[in-house]
Formats: C-alpha cells, sequence, structure tokens
C-alpha cells in the first residue's frame, strides 16, 4: 500500500491501519505458522475480526483508565492478534523479553505499571510468584491455542481463544485514537545507564514509520516473508510485521530458532530481516556443506538453503561484516543494512535495492530528518517517542534543547545524504544478534562479589569480557589463597543469573587500579563503529 | 541407542559449527568456552539434535536446553527424551 493510499484511507492509528489492511487484502492470508507438522493460514479478514474481539473483551471491562497489558510469548498469530486488539481499543502493550527471570520480569512490570498480562501456556507455572510480586495485575490471559479458562489458586486465566469466539459479535469499535495516543511500551537501554528505560511510542509514531518508505512496484503474486525476530522488538513488530502488512504480504512465523534453517525451505520467502550472526551462520555452514560437496554450483546450494526464492535481505541490529554481505550478494541474494532505535519506533535510516552505499547505514527514512551535531547523529520525526515512562530526566536527556532525538552515535553524511557511523558516544556494547548491553548493568552484578575492587566490562573480539582489579588485602584478611579462582567463580555463578547472551565470557586480571577521569569514573576507550 | 553411537552423531553435528578435528571432541569438551559456539550457533545445533534424533525440543525443555555445556549434557538430555 503506497503513501497516497494511506492518505486516502485516513491510516493514522493501528485501528483505522488494520481495518484498510483487512479491507484491501481480505482473505490474502496475512499470517501463516506451523503447528506441528501442518501449515495453517489466517487471513487479513479473521485478524480484523480477532484483534475486534479483544478490543471488546477490554472494552467490557469498563476500566477508567486503559490498562497496561504486558505480553510474554513466542511470535504467533494468536500475539499478533492480542496486540492489535489491545490497543485498537485503547489500552497500552507492554512486550517483554520471553527468556527473562520471573523477577526481571517482575521489575519491568513494576516500572511500567503493568494490570493485565497476556502470556503462553508454558509460562503458566510462574504466575503464582507473578500474582504475589506484582499484586496490580488482575488479568491473566492464556495467548496459546485451544486453551480454557481456569482457576489456579485465586487467579483467574482467561483463554484468548475464548475471548475470539465469545466477543466475535458486537458493535465496530470507536473509541478515540489520536495520532500521539500511547500504544506500546517497549524497554530497551537506551543510549546510557544500568537499568533498562520504558519507552513510550504512539499509535501515529509507529504507522508513520510502517509508511516510511515508498516501496518499489510489485506485481500481484502473493509474498511470502519469514519473521525471526523476537517480537517484544520495534524491529519485528512495527517493521518486519507491520510493513509485512503494509504490503499484503503472508509472514510466516519462524516458531523457533531451532526450526529456522528447515523453515526458511518451508516457507521459500522471498525476504526476511535477520541479525549479522544469524546471516553468519548459515555462510559458515554453507560454506562447510560446499567444502564436503565441491562438485555442487555453491551459488544454488546457497540459495537453496534460504528456500530458493530470496529476492533480498535486510540486515538490522548491527553492521554486517563486509566479507559476508559481498557472498550473500555474490548468490544472488542482496543484503540490506539499516538503522534505527526503539526510541523512533524504530526505523531511522535504510539501504534498499536501487538506494545503498557500502558500509553507510542508508539515507535517512522519508517523514524523518537527520542531522549531525557535536558529531552526534541526531533525528527529528514523528515517529519519535512520547518520551521514557515516568522518567522527565531521562526523557530530558534524550533530547536536545531545539527537540532532536539524540542517538548516541557519532557518524557523518555524505553528500548524497548517506549516513556513515563512526562510533559510538553511549557506552553499549552491540552483540552480533543486534542485542545491546550496557556494561554497567554486568559490572553492578560483578560488585556483588567482594573481592572485586574495581572492574570494566566491554567487547573484546566479539566477546564480553570483564577486566577486574582483585582486592588482594580483602583475600588475605579473610585467607582466600586463590583470588583469582575465587573471581572467576563468582564471575560464573553471576552469568546464571543473567541470559546467556549477556554471559561474561572472557576475564582479565590486572593488578593495578584503573586510569579515571576527572569526575573518577573509571576510563573507558571509546569504541569504534 | 548406544551411547556411543550417539555421541558419534553429536560429534558429526559440532563438526559442522566448529573449526576443530574430530578427536578434539570428546564427552567433557565445553561447547562455548573449547568449541567458540555463539549463541545463534548453540540453537541451531539443538535443531540439528532435534532432527537427527527424531525428538521434539518443547519450550519447558529449552530452559535446561540451553544450559547444556559439553557432548555428555547433549548425550544424557536426548536419552532422556528418547527414552
Amino acid at each position: 500500500m503506497k503513501m497516497q493510499e494511506k492518505i486516502d484511507r485516513g491510516i493514522r492509528d493501528f485501528r483505522t491501519f488494520l481495518n484498510a489492511i483487512a479491507d484491501k487484502y481480505g482473505d490474502t492470508p496475512a499470517v501463516r505458522e506451523m503447528h506441528g507438522k501442518e501449515i495453517v493460514d489466517r487471513t487479513y479478514n479473521q485478524l480484523k475480526r480477532d484483534a475486534d474481539a479483544v478490543s471488546r473483551f477490554f472494552l467490557a471491562q469498563e476500566n477508567a483508565e486503559p490498562m497496561h497489558v504486558a505480553a510474554i510469548g513466542a511470535t504467533s498469530y494468536q500475539y499478533i492478534a492480542a496486540y492489535y486488539g489491545t490497543v485498537n481499543a485503547a489500552q497500552v502493550i507492554v512486550p517483554t523479553e520471553a527468556q527473562l527471570s520471573t523477577e526481571s520480569q517482575c521489575d519491568l512490570f513494576h516500572m511500567a505499571d503493568v494490570n493485565g498480562l497476556f502470556f503462553d501456556k508454558h509460562f503458566e507455572e510462574r504466575l503464582p510468584e507473578i500474582h504475589e510480586k506484582c499484586p496490580d495485575i488482575r488479568l491473566f490471559i492464556c495467548l496459546t491455542e485451544g486453551e480454557e479458562s481456569h482457576d489456579m489458586g485465586d487467579i483467574h486465566i482467561y483463554s484468548l481463544s475464548e475471548i475470539e469466539k465469545e466477543y466475535a459479535v458486537g458493535d465496530d469499535i470507536t473509541v478515540p485514537l489520536e495520532h500521539d495516543t500511547m500504544s506500546t511500551i517497549l524497554f530497551t537501554s537506551g543510549t546510557t545507564s544500568a537499568q533498562p528505560k520504558a519507552v513510550m511510542l504512539s499509535h501515529g509514531g509507529i504507522i508513520d514509520n510502517i509508511f516510511s518508505g515508498e516501496l518499489a512496484e510489485r506485481d500481484s503474486t502473493n509474498y511470502v516473508k519469514l519473521i525471526a525476530l523476537p517480537i517484544h522488538h520495534a524491529l519485528s513488530f512495527n517493521t518486519d510485521i507491520g510493513m509485512g502488512f503494509r504490503n499484503g504480504d503472508t509472514v510466516f512465523v519462524n516458531d523457533s530458532m531451532l526450526h529456522l534453517a528447515r523453515n526458511f525451505k518451508i516457507a521459500k520467502p522471498y525476504t526476511a530481516i535477520l541479525v549479522p550472526m544469524v546471516f553468519e551462520n548459515f555462510y559458515h555452514k554453507i560454506m562447510k556443506a560446499h567444502e564436503m560437496h565441491p562438485e555442487m554450483d555453491l551459488k544454488t546450494m546457497a540459495r537453496e538453503a534460504f528456500g530458493g526464492e530470496i529476492e533480498v535481505f535486510y540486515c538490522g541490529g548491527a553492521h554486517l561484516r563486509a566479507e559476508i554481505a559481498d557472498a550473500f550478494e555474490s548468490w544472488g541474494m542482496p543484503v540490506f543494512e539499516g538503522y534505527g532505535m526503539t526510541e523512533c519506533s524504530p526505523r531511522v535510516a535504510a539501504n534498499m535495492p536501487g538506494r545503498f552505499r557500502r558500509d553507510s547505514i542508508g539515507k535517512v527514512v522519508d517523514n524523518a530528518e537527520v542531522r549531525i551535531k557535536d558529531s552526534e547523529l541526531q533525528v527529528k520525526s514523528p515517529s519519535v517517542m512520547l518520551g521514557y515512562y515516568k522518567n522527565p530526566e531521562a526523557t530530558k536527556a534524550a533530547f536536545t534543547e531545539d527537540g532532536w532525538l539524540r542517538s548516541g552515535d557519532i557518524g557523518y553524511i555524505d553528500e548524497d545524504g548517506y549516513i556513515f557511523l563512526q562510533g559510538r558516544i553511549k557506552n553499549l556494547i552491540i552483540l552480533s544478534n543486534g542485542e545491546n548491553v550496557s556494561p554497567e548493568e554486568i559490572e553492578t552484578k560483578l560488585y556483588d562479589c567482594t573481592f572485586i575492587k574495581e572492574c570494566l566490562v566491554y567487547e573484546e573480539d566479539g566477546k564480553i569480557t570483564a577486566e577486574i582489579f582483585p582486592d588482594t588485602e580483602y583475600a588475605e584478611m579473610h585467607e582466600v589463597s586463590d583470588v583469582e579462582k575465587e573471581i572467576s567463580a563468582a564471575v560464573k555463578a553471576a552469568n546464571k543469573t543473567m541470559p546467556t547472551t549477556k554471559s561474561v565470557r572472557n576475564v582479565k586480571f590486572r593488578y593495578e587500579p584503573f586510569e579515571r577521569t576527572a569526575t573518577n569514573k573509571i576510563k573507558r576507550a571509546r569504541k569504534a563503529a | 541407542m548406544a551411547d556411543i553411537k550417539i555421541f558419534n552423531e553429536i560429534r558429526d553435528i559440532l563438526l559442522n559449527y566448529a573449526e576443530v578435528e574430530p578427536e578434539e571432541i570428546n564427552r567433557e569438551t565445553d561447547l562455548i568456552e573449547d568449541l567458540g559456539l555463539d549463541s545463534f550457533s548453540f540453537i541451531s545445533m539443538l535443531g540439528d539434535v532435534e532432527e537427527t534424533f527424531s525428538i521434539s525440543i518443547s519450550e519447558e525443555d529449552m530452559e535446561e536446553a540451553t544450559h547444556m555445556i559439553t557432548p555428555g549434557d547433549i548425550i544424557r538430555f536426548v536419552e532422556k527424551k528418547v527414552a
């Protein structure tokens, strides 16, 4: 759907968007999933019907204030329907990372004033603990298809499948939605800090971002795209799924990263958005397979690994190595890198077919402006966040005096408008799976070990590294003969409390203090892009 | 399936993800520290284990599966699933 059609149809929020795509794409499959070995399609019309049912359910609760409903689950049709249903009724959805511990989930729930929860069935055993830690949560809805509502102690668990049936028929949803009505709260490390921040995104901001670029001409053949990013990320729900829906694509849900290779062959998609780590892995596997079968054509092998229909790949989250990008290009599957921030809903700049430059993050997307001020890339756009939830100080710090969003990245723009990144002001480690890891967050955890006098966490050779200055005096006082062994054990224990991607993989010891800044902070080396 | 047969299959899978000789992989080899598997390789490897042994790794299994450290851990996991 082109920009003019967006204007003509009056699309300005999630509800007008869903109504428009259902009207235009009707019985085209919107979401395709594997249920065991069976392929199951749900159409655009079905998505609207189910989302409307969810909206009616929320409106029937007659809440004085919009609810903040968290969502913990894998990407699925039900999750997508629940999301649209929630925001279309002017409630706020709060997706969180499914792999977090219950304690971390509850911290986020408190931060965002969560009072409702969508969850996948296998998460149910954690509900009693969540109920105890977060007594404000009064609505529990199981996303998993076919489940029945039931009670668990004094917790009543609704079934999304039952809600979709019970509220299937009813009035049209007309609750007012404006451009700046909050739809979503997402968590991010932002530009700095040990604590995640709750980013408030608006209906209009996200929809504008979905339409922030004109589409190439296409024929009317149905296109399938594979969606493999975690759904709690803005790049997944807003860009991957949102732009797919804008095009009338069928989004094929990758049910698990265990099955990504298999699902590419089943889905036969024309595109996917992946992170560099995935491209690297496939590259190595393909090259290894070709080593074992040199008689086979490499390009054919590579294309078949992805189902044989790929026209273009998109890469986000981190920079893709030139060697890998070149290989994919030679296989007829060019990879286009883009750039974004959760705070910008998220697309800021993108390369695309016919408009790309090597090593750049592309040109700024339509409807947005970028500038370089004091070497920093800054953005102005209707997609910029409403602010950080209940954090006016951090919100103020995220913007310049004249209202530009600060990216925390250093770069320049060439004479043709292509943007190049050169480094980071913010202290973030960006992993090749696109995840942003805050060194301060890990350092705080490590300081729980009393034998660590000073420590600094950074990235070295792609691994999260902790450089540690042990407190040898303290160790002596406590008759600890091998302080390095003690500290290494403490690091292993700290790793167990965090997702594996944040694990410290490399420990280095030093026996003199770190150099400090004028404000007595440990000096960090500025990292190149 | 005999333990040695499971081990051989697992070693063959791991050789797709690590630049090592077969004899460098034993039951106590650390998948991350010794073989350098990153998070996606690890998950991808589990996908290959699923297919090779015709088992299904559920969401509940993932919690245990992602904490496996050695081929020995994988053998025990597969034996449990196959039983």
